[in-house]
C-alpha cells in the first residue's frame, strides 16, 4: 500500500494524505506500534525525488542511519503513548541539512501508531542564525567602538537602548526606560538644561541632528558622549520615533585635549628659546658690532686727512657693510622676538609686519584693518601674530599679489584674524599632495590655532588669490596634565 | 663758546666706551657717562648737558622714562635715542616722550653725528647760550 493514491486509502490515511498535500514543505511518516512505517508522503518527499518506497517497512529509527537513532526512538514511543514531542537532527540525505521531527500520536479511530512531522529547516536556522551572528557583530562593533544604539517613541516615551548603550550609561539590564527620565538622571547636571532644550526642539523636526554632552554614571563617573539620531515618520508623515546614537568620546576629547596641551607647551618653549636667542643676539652679538662701528668711525676720523684716500674709502667701505650686517640681525631678532608686540600689542604688531611686507614684496598695498580696543591674552596675541607673520611671508613669497589685507574681528566671544590678498592663489589639494602645505607653514598655522580651541580656514583657487583665517577665543585655558 | 656737551647713557660698557671714544674724536665734549635711566635722570640735572644721548632698553629706569623725567625738568636739554630696536612704533613713543630724535644702532655711518649736530643747533635756538658746534663736524 502506498500513501500517495488517496482513493484507495482509508478514511484515517485520507485524511493524512489530506494533511501532506496541504503542508508542501513537511514530509510525513507514518508508523505503527513496532515503529515501522507504512506510510511516507509529503510534497517535500516528492520536492526531494524520494519515493515512499524507499522508507516503507523501515523502522523510524533508521531513518537516523544511527546517529540519532536513541532519540528517535523515544520520540515515537512518546506518541505511541499519547504525548507529542520534538527534535532536531542532521539530514538523512544529504547530511548537511537540518531537520525538526515532530512526533505525534494517530488518532481520530484509525490505526494505532504515529506520526512524524519532518520539516527542513536548513535555511530557517541559517536565517536566524545570520541574525544571531549579525547581532553578535553588532554589540561586538558597538562594544569596540563604545557606541550605543537607542530608539525613543514619541508617543510613550519609551526609550529602548542596546546592551552598549546600558553599558555606556551604566544602567542594569531589563530596566525600562524613558527619555525624560533618562535626561533626567543621566544627563550631566552642567549639560542637562541644554540637551533637554534640544530634545524639545527636535520633537517636530525628522532632521539628523548631533549634540555632544556629559552624562553622569550611577558610580559617578562622568563620560562624554556624541548623540546622533533623526526622526522616523510614518506612512501619514507623522513624526513617531527617533532613532540614533550614543558615542562615547571621552578618550578622544581627553587625547584631544592632551595634544593640544603638549602642542601648547612646544609652542610656549619655541618661544621661550627664540626670546633668549633674542636676547643673546641683541644684548651681545648687536652691541658688541654696534661698539665696532663706532670705532671704525672713530678711526676714520682719527686718520682724518692724514690718512690715504684709499684706506679712508676701505674703512667707510667696511662701516657700511658692517652697518648692513647689523641691519639683517636686528630684523632677525625682530622676527625672533616681536618686541612690538610685547610692548604695543596686536595691531601695532601687525601694522609693522604689514609695512615689512610691502617693503619686500612688489605690494601696491597691505591695509591693516583692526575692531580690537583692548589688549588680549598675550597667547593668543603671539598666536595670531605669528600665523599673520607666516600668511604675509607667503604673500610675499608665492603669491604674486598687488593688494594684501590684514583684518582683525572681535567680538565677545573671540577674535578673528584674516589675512588676504588678489595674488595667484593654489590649488589646496595640489599642495597637500606635492607637501608644499609643509612649506607654505598651513600645517603649523592650523596645529597652531587648533591647539588653542580655535578654527583654521584656508580659501584658496588658481588665480583666485588667498585668504587665511584664524579664530581664537579671547581667552585661552592653559589645560593641566589629563586635562 | 664751550663745545656740545653730551651725556652718554648705555648699559653695555662696550658700547659706552666706543661711543665715547668716537664722540670724543669727533669734536664733542663727553660730560659724562650713565649706566641706566635713573643715573642719566641723576646725571643730567646735575651735569646739564645739552644734549643725552640715550639707551632705549636699560636695568632700573628705561630710555623712554628717563628721557620723560629729564625733559620734564629741562626741556631745553635734547635727547637722541640710539637703540638695538628698529620699530615705528617705538619711534612714535620716542618722540612723543620728547626724543629729539630715534636713531638705529647699526645705522649708517656719519648719521649719528648728523642727529647730534641738529639737536644741538634746535637746543641753541632755544636757549642761545648753549654751547657751539663741535670742531671736527
Amino acid at each position: 500500500m502506498t500513501a500517495e493514491t488517496a482513493d484507495q486509502a482509508s478514511p484515517g490515511e485520507a485524511s493524512f494524505q489530506l494533511l501532506a498535500e496541504h503542508l508542501p514543505d513537511l514530509i510525513i511518516f507514518a508508523f505503527d506500534t513496532e515503529l515501522r512505517m507504512w506510510a511516507a508522503t509529503g510534497g517535500a518527499l516528492r520536492a526531494r525525488g524520494w519515493t515512499s518506497e524507499e522508507f516503507i517497512g523501515m523502522t523510524v529509527p533508521e531513518i537516523a542511519g544511527g546517529t540519532r537513532a536513541d532519540d528517535i526512538r523515544a520520540g515515537c514511543l512518546a506518541a505511541l503513548g499519547g504525548e507529542r514531542s520534538q527534535l532536531e537532527m542532521a539530514g538523512y540525505d544529504p547530511p548537511d541539512r537540518l531537520w525538526s521531527l515532530h512526533f505525534v500520536p494517530l488518532g481520530g479511530g484509525g490505526p494505532e501508531g504515529g506520526m512524524v512531522l519532518c520539516r527542513d529547516v536548513t535555511e530557517p536556522r541559517r536565517a536566524e542564525e545570520l541574525v544571531r551572528a549579525s547581532q553578535r557583530q553588532l554589540a561586538e562593533a558597538q562594544r569596540i567602538a563604545q557606541v550605543g544604539s537607542w530608539e525613543w517613541d514619541l508617543e510613550t516615551d519609551a526609550l529602548t537602548v542596546s546592551d552598549e548603550l546600558r553599558r555606556l550609561f551604566g544602567l542594569p539590564p531589563g530596566v525600562e526606560l524613558t527619555m525624560t527620565r533618562a535626561a533626567a538622571t543621566a544627563i550631566h547636571p552642567a549639560d542637562r538644561v541644554r540637551v533637554t532644550t534640544a530634545l524639545e526642539r527636535i520633537r517636530d523636526d525628522p532632521s539628523p541632528f548631533a549634540i555632544e554632552h556629559r552624562i553622569t554614571r550611577p558610580d559617578g563617573e562622568v563620560r562624554t558622549v556624541l548623540a546622533r539620531g533623526e526622526g522616523v515618520v510614518d506612512e501619514d508623515g507623522r513624526l513617531v520615533r527617533f532613532i540614533g546614537t550614543d558615542q562615547d568620546v571621552t578618550d578622544r576629547r581627553r587625547a584631544g585635549a592632551e595634544r593640544r596641551r603638549l602642542l601648547n607647551r612646544v609652542y610656549e618653549a619655541q618661544e621661550g628659546q627664540d626670546r633668549r636667542l633674542a636676547a643673546d643676539l641683541h644684548d651681545g652679538h648687536v652691541q658688541s658690532l654696534a661698539a665696532i662701528g663706532f670705532k671704525l668711525e672713530q678711526a676714520r676720523l682719527r686718520l682724518g686727512a692724514s690718512g690715504s684716500p684709499e684706506a679712508d674709502e676701505l674703512l667707510w667701505q667696511v662701516t657700511k657693510d658692517l652697518s648692513a650686517e647689523v641691519t639683517a640681525l636686528r630684523r632677525t631678532i625682530g622676527r625672533l622676538r616681536p618686541l612690538v608686540l610685547v610692548e604695543d600689542g596686536l595691531e601695532a604688531a601687525l601694522r609693522e609686519e604689514a609695512k615689512s611686507a610691502c617693503n619686500r614684496a612688489a605690494l601696491a598695498s597691505c591695509e591693516v584693518s583692526s575692531e580690537l580696543v583692548m589688549r588680549l591674552d598675550p597667547v593668543v596675541e603671539t598666536a595670531l601674530f605669528r600665523v599673520a607673520q607666516q600668511a604675509l611671508a607667503n604673500v610675499v613669497e608665492h603669491a604674486s599679489a598687488t593688494h594684501a589685507e590684514v583684518v582683525i574681528e572681535c567680538d565677545a566671544k573671540g577674535v578673528l584674524l584674516r589675512v588676504g590678498d588678489d595674488g595667484c592663489g593654489f590649488d589646496p589639494d595640489h599642495v597637500q599632495v606635492i607637501a608644499d602645505i609643509a612649506h607654505f607653514g598651513l600645517i603649523a598655522m592650523r596645529e597652531r590655532v587648533e591647539s588653542l580651541g580655535g578654527r583654521f580656514r584656508v580659501t584658496t583657487a588658481p588665480g583666485q588669490g588667498t585668504v587665511v583665517e584664524a579664530s581664537l577665543p579671547l581667552t585661552v585655558a592653559v589645560e593641566g596634565p589629563g586635562a | 663758546m664751550s663745545r656740545p656737551r653730551l651725556l652718554v647713557v648705555d648699559d653695555h660698557p662696550i658700547v659706552r666706551a666706543a661711543l665715547v671714544d668716537l664722540l670724543l674724536q669727533a669734536g664733542f665734549e663727553v660730560a659724562g657717562e650713565a649706566v641706566d635711566g635713573a643715573d642719566a635722570v641723576a646725571l643730567a640735572k646735575q651735569l646739564e648737558p645739552d644734549v643725552v644721548l640715550m639707551d632705549l632698553r636699560m636695568p632700573v629706569l628705561g630710555g623712554l622714562d628717563a628721557t620723560r623725567l629729564i625733559k620734564d625738568a629741562r626741556p631745553d636739554i635734547q635727547v637722541v635715542l640710539l637703540t638695538a630696536f628698529e620699530s615705528p612704533a617705538l619711534e612714535q613713543q620716542a618722540l612723543e616722550a620728547g626724543c629729539f630724535a630715534y636713531l638705529v644702532k647699526g645705522c649708517p655711518p656719519g648719521e649719528l653725528r648728523l642727529a647730534l649736530h641738529e639737536a644741538m643747533a634746535w637746543r641753541r635756538s632755544l636757549r642761545p647760550s648753549a654751547g657751539s658746534a663741535p670742531l671736527e663736524a
